[in-house]
């Protein structure tokens, strides 16, 4: 029994070697738009095309990473013909490693400045794309522990390396994602929820349920409703709450909301090591749009450590079913219309939008299309 | 809990650990901690067919110890036609009664009357076709008396319920399996060893060969009428590779496992598609199947001794009862009837028998008559897992009206090279471990522990890599 278990012990120590040699292989870039060519990732093959293929649009330009938040609702043609010269590298679902890769990746072509989106709540586990973009010693590198996200993690990367030493070529992916994309990076929706879903009374019950959800207070540890509405078990919620806030490292294993912050902090270290200016923008969701009665944080408040970040302080002009596709992203105009407030805001003033601004602004910018149409060419999947 | 699940990786080592390190040489404590592993196993599918399960176990131990107490001839019958009763009735009821009724309605409609077909709409307990077919081969052997009847009730269940082969086979004898139940067992490193590759052969056959076959096939099959016939064809072959790699893989995994506990089940698979004709690939594909109902139906109803249409028709029926076995829809049952006409000539020209041994035996190479007899043999069979794959028989004859057409020329669409790659190592592998158990058992390598271990490691990250494609084992329908 012995020698049964201290073979099978070292076959398991050699496969764990092997595999984690395998892992480190780097993917060219073709093979990762080829695995995100029919995926909600799509856009990676824009990102990775303007920094191969175009580094003089990078130069001098306002890049904005994040989400489909982002995706959605910084609409970087319009920044650019009011003056600030942007590109939207968003990406679906997208994690704070996400964006350290591609800042990692463009770090050398000297744009003007970085805006990260600011979530209000802690960003949690990997994002999917993470084993296609990471090898393993670059994760652990940038912050990520050797937890079960970890292990998963191995197990894809595992996969995607074994698929990419016995791919053969394909160019048609390539073809297809490349006919999607635009000039600019921006991929909104024109399609809105419509006014019946946006004043009925299910829609005010999901924001005022999405709002106590983001609305929790690390400092308070309970619910606003639950202060207010305490049930016998809400002293025991907030005790496991205060438990897992005060020993987050511990939780974090189940979680991996501390190496999605040091994910973060490695990328402002890049932005810093390169002299490239930074800041985190908040985008406003749907339940921002509107006064809950009884709620202090019914829309973004910056938090007295959060002076980096760019907020807009009233968002009830948002308050229109046609600036919504969902309870979370923008249309095309609500996308619009924030580039509209974001110009006459502190924005502007931070990203020094001046005349001269403008007319280099202008001197890249291709013609673009007229609104209505460009909701149309524009209408990429989410 | 599949085989290739994490729910199994996390199971089997403890099962294993507990079962050696706790009850290393305790007899009865072995025999009960494995039935009650078992039981665990089966309940994690779904707890409400354990009593089933038990039911059937207890009624055919009860019937093998009333087989024992008496001498009578009408009593001993009686008791076989009830065990008989019950398994087969369990399974009719489970498995084949909407098939009836809705079939029977069908025909009545043909009268130009309507009916509404009483269905008990019931969901299909995993495993029933297995360990009913196991239980009934236990009363049969008592009846006959070519077995003593179990006393030991936690044998019994035991042998019933044992894990490995619960689900999808080996459909074992009770001759063989249930003696093992009897003896102590102490761990043997070869054994187990043996076992583990054969496990691992077996997951490399499910995970990288029969899943991603699946993709393949599952798309081809749903979209036939839009492809070329050169792509049904390919889907049809990949769906060859994908039911033998499924099947024979679990069998693999079930076989490998129980050498784990010390137990020694029967070879269910070797190497059919390197058959030279039907009547070797029958005596090579599902072997515990086929013997089943050779031993205990096609010889009770005479075998190949009588007349030319005695032999026809116990011929007929065998390849009709076994295609049904697998499921109530009529494409099995056409599956099993064109198996049967590819049998009979070989029987009635007395050539059923005459490739007995291992095709290019001591040598590297087949002769060319023999490679034209192997594809020949596979081409047949492939032609028949079109209608075991079918969702009905219009959609089967559909399908190879579409591999017969001009559009067989044309080149086939949105092939996986990578999978055709895996393939082509696969049946390389096959073949140069056709006259072993399993392809890998005894690697005939110049540079022995490094190469070999760098062969088993390749192995395991293949599978590792393709985990994420896992489909469901294909015989656990039946």
């Amino acid at each position: 029994m012995k020698r049964f278990i201290s073979r099978v012990s070292l076959f398991a120590i050699l496969l764990f070697s092997v595999s984690l040699v395998l892992c480190e292989i780097e993917f060219s870039d073709e093979f990762i738009v080829k695995k995100t060519a029919n995926t909600s990732y799509h856009k990676v093959l824009w990102n990775l095309d303007i920094i191969n293929n175009h580094p003089e649009k990078i130069e001098g330009s306002v890049l904005f990473f994040g989400s489909s938040l982002v995706l959605n609702g910084i609409n970087d043609s319009l920044l650019t013909q009011k003056g600030l010269k942007s590109y939207n590298f968003g990406i679906n679902h997208s994690g704070n490693e996400i964006n350290l890769y591609f800042l990692n990746r463009l770090q050398h072509l000297k744009p003007k400045a970085v805006v990260f989106l600011k979530r209000k709540t802690k960003r949690e586990g990997l994002h999917k794309l993470t084993p296609l973009l990471f090898t393993p010693s670059k994760l652990l590198d940038a912050g990520q522990k050797p937890s079960l996200f970890f292990i998963q993690f191995l197990f894809k990367r595992l996969k995607l390396a074994v698929e990419f030493l016995t791919q053969f070529s394909d160019t048609e992916a390539l073809q297809i994602s490349a006919k999607k994309h635009t000039d600019f990076g921006i991929m909104s929706s024109d399609k809105e929820v419509g006014s019946d879903f946006f004043h009925s009374e299910a829609t005010a019950q999901k924001i005022k349920q999405f709002d106590e959800l983001i609305s929790l207070n690390s400092n308070q540890y309970s619910f606003l409703a639950e202060k207010e509405h305490p049930q016998f078990l809400t002293p025991l919620k907030v005790k496991l709450r205060k438990l897992r806030v005060d020993y987050w490292e511990f939780f974090d294993l189940a979680t991996n909301s501390g190496a999605q912050e040091k994910f973060i902090r490695a990328a402002q270290q890049i932005c810093e090591h390169n002299n490239i200016p930074h800041s985190k923008l908040y985008i406003p969701v749907l339940s921002d749009t509107r006064k809950v009665k009884g709620y202090q944080r019914s829309y973004f408040q910056a938090a007295p450590t959060d002076n980096e970040v760019i907020c807009l302080s009233d968002f009830s002009k948002f308050d229109h079913p046609q600036y919504w596709w969902d309870f979370s992203h923008l249309t095309y105009k609500g996308a619009a219309l924030l580039a509209e407030e974001l110009v006459q805001s502190d924005f502007a003033v931070k990203f020094d939008l001046n005349q001269q601004s403008k007319e280099e602004a202008l001197a890249f910018r291709k013609p673009l299309p007229k609104l209505k149409n460009q909701e149309k060419e524009s209408n990429i999947n989410r | 809990m599949l085989f290739n699940s994490m729910d199994f990786a996390v199971f089997l080592p403890l099962v294993f650990a507990i079962y050696w390190g706790l009850f290393q040489s305790r007899l009865k404590l072995q025999n009960l901690f494995l039935v009650a592993a078992s039981y665990f196993f089966y309940g994690w599918w779904d707890v409400r067919f354990l009593s089933l399960i038990v039911a059937s176990s207890l009624i055919d131990y009860a019937i093998g110890i009333g087989l024992s107490s008496t001498d009578s001839t009408f009593k001993r019958k009686a008791l076989l036609f009830a065990s008989i009763g019950v398994n087969l009735g369990l399974l009719g009821v489970f498995k084949y009664f909407d098939f009836f009724s809705t079939s029977f309605a069908d025909a009545y409609q043909l009268f130009g009357h309507a009916i509404d077909p009483l269905r008990l709409n019931l969901v299909l307990p995993i495993g029933i076709s297995f360990y009913t077919f196991q239980t009934l081969s236990y009363s049969i052997d008592v009846y006959k008396k070519n077995l003593e009847p179990c006393k030991d009730i936690v044998a019994f269940l035991g042998f019933v319920s044992f894990f490995p082969q619960l689900v999808a086979g080996p459909i074992e004898r009770a001759t063989n399996l249930l003696p093992q139940f009897y003896q102590s067992r102490s761990f043997n490193y070869s054994k187990a060893i043996d076992g583990l590759k054969q496990i691992l052969w077996g997951l490399f056959k499910k995970i990288v060969i029969a899943d991603n076959c699946a993709l393949f096939v599952n798309d081809v099959f749903s979209n036939n009428e839009a492809l070329a016939g050169s792509t049904l064809l390919l889907g049809a072959i990949f769906f060859a590779f994908q039911i033998y790699g499924d099947f024979s893989g679990y069998s693999d995994i079930a076989i490998g496992t129980s050498r784990l506990f010390g137990f020694q089940l029967n070879k269910n698979f070797a190497f059919p598609y390197f058959s030279r004709d039907m009547a070797e690939f029958w005596r090579r594909w599902h072997i515990s199947l086929s013997t089943w109902f050779r031993d205990y139906l096609y010889i009770p109803l005479g075998g190949s001794r009588g007349s030319l249409w005695f032999k026809i028709r116990n011929t007929a029926i065998i390849f009709l009862v076994s295609g049904f076995w697998h499921g109530a829809n009529w494409t099995f049952i056409i599956w099993g009837l064109l198996n049967a006409l590819y049998f009979l000539p070989l029987l009635l020209r007395k050539r059923n028998r005459a490739n007995l041994d291992d095709v290019a035996q001591g040598r590297l190479f087949p002769k060319f008559e023999e490679l034209l007899k192997i594809m020949g043999t596979f081409g047949l069979t492939v032609i028949a897992w079109v209608f075991f794959r079918a969702e009905s028989v219009s959609h089967a004859i559909a399908y190879l009206d579409g591999i017969c057409s001009f559009s067989i020329f044309y080149f086939p669409e949105n092939v996986p090279l990578n999978l055709i790659l895996f393939l082509i190592v696969f049946i390389a592998l096959e073949w140069l471990g056709r006259s072993n158990e399993y392809a890998i058992q005894r690697m005939k390598i110049n540079t022995a522990l490094p190469m070999r271990w760098a062969v088993y490691l390749g192995i395991t990250i293949c599978i590792f890599s393709n985990i994420n494609n896992s489909q469901d084992f294909i015989y656990f329908q039946f």
